[in-house]
């Protein structure tokens, strides 16, 4: 193993033919609100949940905190496959790509990073979508500009936009509360919770 | 406090998104007398005015950068980012 | 008493509204307030005054004055001149006993007076003293307005549909009054590009436009203009204070809007002022522009005789709407022509029926009064603007505004050449109020001068004037013109007091928002929910502090293995080719000559010398170290780490890794075991090939690991350190293949036991801010043949001074546990406390962790705790309890 393979979840085996499966910080929530799960890349992924169209013709909020995300060190340019990179400083870049890439893209950078870590456990990810998904944002963060770097509902987060699609990057350890937050904050506009398949290419960020 | 600090990488952000480190004191070189070290833990010059102090932009892109901002008014007068990482 | 349809009216009257008033049924039109509804249904008195209890009627009819106050839906203190009707509402007066009509307790007008001047609770009710509690009883039911509705719950979830919001806008211009003003500069702003919006406190926008029917249709013309250049128009929404940052929090509805802008341009217009004369509250005494709403939105007759005192343009407009509306207006009195007249109102059962002006008696049952067009500055100077009495015109102005904040047109100060009135015009008969809100004559102000407070802030504080509902909007200029007056002062000398938010009263869950606690949870800690578990919180995070039977699971982890959840633990990357550096200028003790895959114990000073964290560093690589922290202490040693780097600019790279990796532990004579079941064939958990403090790379159950052998429990055991998406698969699988081993989860309060039994410190627990390594015990971990390091000085000094304090390991001498905290007492003197203490089974005795004095912390020492009224004999111990020569954590 390599030395920072322990920070991995992509690099968990199959032990006694089964593969290990990856838990979002969210699962707990969406089983709460009835979500049908499907196993994906080595993930358990919410792939609908019910009223999800209601939900969407408002604000969908949807987990995607099985995207593959990397943290890079270093003044390095944005490579293939890495489908949003956000120069969080000019030497510390965030970048999202497919949860299968993670390991190519890690090789591909160490060349010209002075570090890359993966960061796929530590950052959970909440998508927005929906007319007033902006607006349910703004309940929740004074970001106004994106991407940018700052408070969401109290807590540290990065938020991005991509193709109408808002995304909201957060340690994974307040998921729940995270959770709780945007989605009691969609709730008076008739939003709510919504599947991953809802998102359609948005959510696969290929 | 709701005024804005001007991170040297975000721009312009609600300071509550910033932790404060207080006035910036020179760590002596060599070993310190008593006095000196207790000057430099322990004094500060909380001045009425002009104050260079250590910032962070702890909620947003963690960067470190030293502020001078008038204590009596909120101004910002200037900010220096060091490593700028 | 309603007129017919008028043109320009707010009413709808083709959709009828009823509400209960004191058990009648009221008909109104959409469009009304309930106070206008109440009006036209022909109430006169709408509120009884705080202190004299005396009748109050409608006197601003724009949310401003305290007189209209009532209890709606349950709701106390509802201004409910400019509280929209709603059907089936139900309303009630308040702050009387009796009726709104038939006070009881305006007892304390008539005969009252003298025993409640300013500050009578400490006059009238300090002898004899020991009445006072009776006293006190009795003024605290009088006192305050509005009563809280009855049968409050005091459980959140209960009010959990009640919802308040907060909704973030960013705009680059916020104009702050939708007057002519205030939307003409917005469609300035708007030319200019970029987002611009009005907020406007009235039921809509157009200021004093919407006053007269002759100007409403400009009103209008205007808001249609800003709405298409795109200007963003809301009313009614209350701007409620202007903070650094051009923060403006804004009232609309139950959302919260907190606009952030560029430029604030503020365009509130005026306040109108009161007169001060004898029988100025009566009921029927009113505001001009009270009056032009009553007539021009509502359609009312607001009297059928009128006497107008006017010190400006506004109560000739008044009074010609009110001959318009059927009103006699049998006196107009310009305080320009007349700047000298004398006049009080007279009364009869509080309301009005005659005026004297200049010694003649001219009937009436309506005063229009309209004082000095005062500019409402409030949020300017909130701002930091410089506020001014211009003699000239007799009233306070901005002069200088702060950088990002305008001023234009009457907020600004352009309020033409109205008269200067007298500071009281008219003396004898009835009270002359400065103050409505707190009831606060001329005359008390008088006394409280001569009573020594003469600086208008320690007036303010003295009798409360400018402190009631209205916050100074009807009160501060006329209580500088009486102080100014008293003291032979000019009005600029006497200066102002300080505008504080908010602008107007805010509800507490409208400021409280929505109230989620931020909080953290592991990766496993729904396993741990299921599993029945006790959840606690530890700052911010929510853990397991044990599984219902913390004996138990103590004894687990002593006689077969137990598994705890650590995921908690703060996590660190240093990395880089000056990772080793940073780690010997960082720590007190050295990583040069930590081997690749050692583990070793790490506590962090400042440089005052004191412990304010722990944990352990593992060697990945040459230049590759895994710092661990406390749980709590995880934010600031990286920030404490990325500060310091920022000072040294060493080449090393600092990364938090807290949320990446779940940690478990796993612990007990039985857990070599439990790992050889789970771990790849390749890895060998032997105590040859993974000896103690060693730390390797492996896969556990499929995912790869950091194992760690260290034991804070005391007990053979791994820390393993893994991906937390796999936090609940690896938990599972431990637990499936432990059951024959009899694996049991623990929690905090059995991991605080286990540690105890070996004296293992808690940072935070055990110490405090004025804790050294030296005094804590861990001299050991000073290593001064390094260079420097933090804190180094300030240990060094320590020692030359001489220790005051140890901390050490105690057992008691009988059965009986101490609290934490307890005092341990020399001489009836406290010498020392208890940090820690415990039951221990295993030990079979009380045992825990104490600061004694120096000279004490020997083996064998006795001394006192304190224990209830008593005192108990501890004993000095300075070996672990348990297991004291570490064979079983190296077995």
């Amino acid at each position: 193993m390599n030395i920072l393979d322990f920070l991995s979840p992509g690099r968990a085996r199959a032990i006694d033919g089964f593969h290990p499966v990856a838990s979002s910080p969210l699962e707990q929530r969406l089983r709460d609100a009835g979500a049908t799960f499907e196993e994906r890349d080595g993930w358990l992924v919410a792939t609908s949940v019910p009223h999800e169209a209601e939900h969407a013709a408002a604000c969908g909020v949807a987990d995607l905190s099985h995207l593959g995300k990397l943290e890079v060190r270093g003044a390095v340019d944005q490579p293939p496959g890495a489908t949003i990179w956000y120069p969080i400083t000019p030497e510390r870049i965030l970048c999202l790509c497919p949860p299968w890439t993670v390991h190519p893209m890690i090789d591909a950078l160490s060349d010209q990073a002075r570090l890359v870590l993966d960061q796929t456990g530590q950052l959970g990810v909440i998508a927005l979508v929906g007319p007033e998904a902006r607006t349910v944002l703004r309940r929740v963060s004074a970001l106004d500009e994106l991407p940018a770097s700052g408070l969401v509902a109290h807590v540290a987060a990065h938020v991005l936009e991509r193709q109408g699609t808002i995304l909201v990057v957060f340690g994974q350890e307040v998921g729940h509360y995270l959770w709780e937050a945007i989605v009691d904050a969609a709730e008076p506009f008739g939003g709510g919770p919504v599947g991953v398949d809802l998102l359609g290419d948005a959510g696969r960020i290929e | 406090m709701t005024f804005l600090m001007p991170c040297p990488n975000c721009g312009p952000r609600p300071v509550e998104e910033f932790g404060c480190n207080g006035e910036i004191r020179v760590r002596p070189r060599a070993k310190p007398t008593r006095r000196e070290l207790s000057d430099y833990v322990y004094m500060r010059d909380n001045v009425a005015g002009p104050h260079r102090e250590w910032w962070h932009h702890r909620h947003g892109c963690q960067t470190w950068f030293v502020v001078e901002r008038d204590t009596r008014t909120h101004e910002v007068l200037a900010v220096h980012a060091r490593g700028a990482r | 008493m309603r007129l017919g349809a008028q043109p320009g009216e707010l009413l709808d009257r083709s959709t009828r509204i009823s509400f209960q008033y004191d058990g009648e049924t009221v008909e109104a039109f959409a469009g009304d307030t309930i106070a206008s509804a109440l009006f036209a249904h022909g109430r006169r008195v709408f509120g009884r005054s705080f202190k004299y209890h005396r009748p109050r009627g409608l006197l601003c009819c724009s949310g401003h004055c305290p007189n209209c106050m009532m209890v709606v839906d349950g709701v106390p203190n509802v201004r409910t001149c400019v509280e929209p009707v709603r059907d089936g509402a139900v309303v009630k007066g308040q702050n009387f006993r009796g009726s709104l009509d038939r006070d009881l307790l305006q007892i304390t007008d008539w005969i009252g007076g003298p025993f409640t001047p300013p500050g009578f609770y400490y006059k009238t009710f300090i002898r004899p003293r020991r009445l006072w509690p009776v006293y006190e009883k009795l003024l605290r039911g009088l006192a305050g307005l509005g009563p809280l509705p009855e049968g409050l719950s005091s459980d959140p979830a209960d009010y959990a549909d009640d919802r308040y919001d907060v909704e973030h806008r960013t705009v680059e211009t916020l104009v702050i009054g939708g007057g002519r003003s205030g939307l003409e500069a917005a469609i300035a702003a708007a030319a200019g590009g970029g987002r611009v919006a009005v907020v406007d406190e009235a039921p809509r926008a157009g200021g004093s436009l919407l006053l007269s029917r002759a100007t409403m249709g400009e009103a209008d013309a205007l808001v249609a203009r800003a709405r298409a250049a795109g200007v963003d128009v809301l009313a009614p929404a209350r701007a409620i204070g202007l903070y650094e940052g051009n923060l403006v929090p804004v009232v609309q509805g139950r959302t919260m809007l907190r606009y952030r802008a560029g430029a604030v341009v503020v365009a509130s217009g005026t306040m109108d002022q009161p007169l001060v004369f004898p029988g100025n509250d009566l009921v029927g005494v009113m505001f001009a522009s009270a009056v032009r709403r009553l007539v021009n939105w509502w359609s009312l007759r607001p009297g059928t005789r009128a006497v107008v005192l006017t010190a400006d343009d506004q109560g000739h407009e008044a009074a010609g709407e009110l001959a318009a509306a059927g009103v006699t207006v049998a006196r107009v009195v310009d305080l320009r022509e007349r700047p000298t007249a004398q006049f009080r109102a007279k009364g009869h059962r509080g309301r009005v029926y005659a005026v004297e002006i200049a010694g003649e008696q001219v009937d009436c049952d309506l005063v229009v009064m309209s004082g000095s067009p005062q500019p409402a500055y409030a949020l300017l100077a909130q701002a930091g603007a410089t506020i001014e009495y211009d003699e000239r015109r007799g009233v306070l102005v901005p002069t200088s505004l702060p950088d990002g904040v305008q001023a234009v047109g009457a907020a600004a100060g352009e309020v033409g050449e109205p008269a200067v009135p007298a500071a009281t015009c008219g003396s004898g008969g009835d009270k002359s109020f400065v103050c409505f809100c707190e009831d606060q004559g001329a005359k008390d102000l008088k006394l409280a001068i001569g009573e020594g407070f003469d600086s208008i802030e320690l007036s303010k504080r003295y009798t409360t004037v400018t402190m009631g509902p209205c916050q100074g909007k009807l009160c501060h200029l006329n209580s500088i013109r009486v102080y100014a007056k008293e003291t032979s002062a000019s009005e600029i000398s006497v200066g102002t007091t300080t505008a504080r938010p908010p602008w107007a009263p805010v509800t507490l869950g409208m400021l409280a928002g929505r109230g989620h606690t931020p909080a953290k949870r592991t990766s496993i800690h729904h396993r741990h929910r299921a599993a029945g578990a006790e959840v606690i919180w530890t700052g911010q995070w929510r853990r397991p502090l044990h599984y219902g039977d913390p004996a138990g699971e103590v004894a687990a982890v002593h006689q077969g293995v137990g598994l705890i959840d650590v995921s908690t633990l703060g996590k660190i990357l240093v990395g880089g080719p000056d990772a080793v550096e940073f780690l010997e200028r960082i720590y007190p003790n050295r990583y040069a000559d930590l081997k690749v895959g050692r583990v070793r114990y790490g506590v962090l000073t400042n440089d005052n010398g004191r412990i304010f964290d722990d944990g352990t560093v593992v060697r990945l690589a040459d230049a590759a170290f895994y710092v661990t922290t406390t749980s709590t202490g995880a934010a600031h040693v990286l920030h404490w780490f990325e500060w310091w780097n920022e000072i040294w600019q060493l080449d090393v790279e600092i990364a938090d890794v807290t949320a990446a990796n779940a940690a478990v532990n796993v612990a007990g004579p039985r857990s070599r075991e439990l790992m050889e079941r789970l771990v790849d064939a390749e890895a060998d958990v032997s105590n040859e090939g993974f000896k103690y403090l060693d730390a390797r790379l492996m896969r556990v159950a499929g995912v790869p690991c950091l194992a760690i052998r260290i034991g804070f429990v005391g007990e053979l055991g791994y820390e393993l350190h893994f991906p937390s998406p796999h936090g609940p698969h690896v938990w599972d699988e431990l637990l499936a293949k432990g059951a024959d081993l009899g694996i049991r989860p623990f929690g905090l309060e059995p991991q605080r036991v286990l540690r105890l039994e070996k004296g293992h410190v808690i940072i935070g627990q055990d110490t405090d801010a004025e804790s050294t390594l030296p005094e804590a015990s861990m001299s050991w971990l000073l290593k001064y043949e390094k260079e420097d390091f933090v804190g180094r000085w300030a240990a060094e000094l320590v020692q030359e001074r001489g220790e005051k304090a140890r901390l050490v390991g105690f057992e008691m001498v009988g059965d009986v546990l101490p609290l934490e905290g307890a005092q341990i007492v020399e001489g009836g003197r406290s010498v020392g406390r208890i940090t820690s203490v415990r039951r221990s089974a295993a030990v079979g005795k009380v045992i825990g962790l104490c600061w004694v004095p120096a000279a004490a912390a020997r083996e064998g020492v006795e001394f006192d705790v304190k224990v209830g009224d008593g005192v108990e004999r501890g004993v000095v111990r300075l070996k672990p309890f348990y297991d004291p020569t570490g064979g079983r954590l190296r077995a």
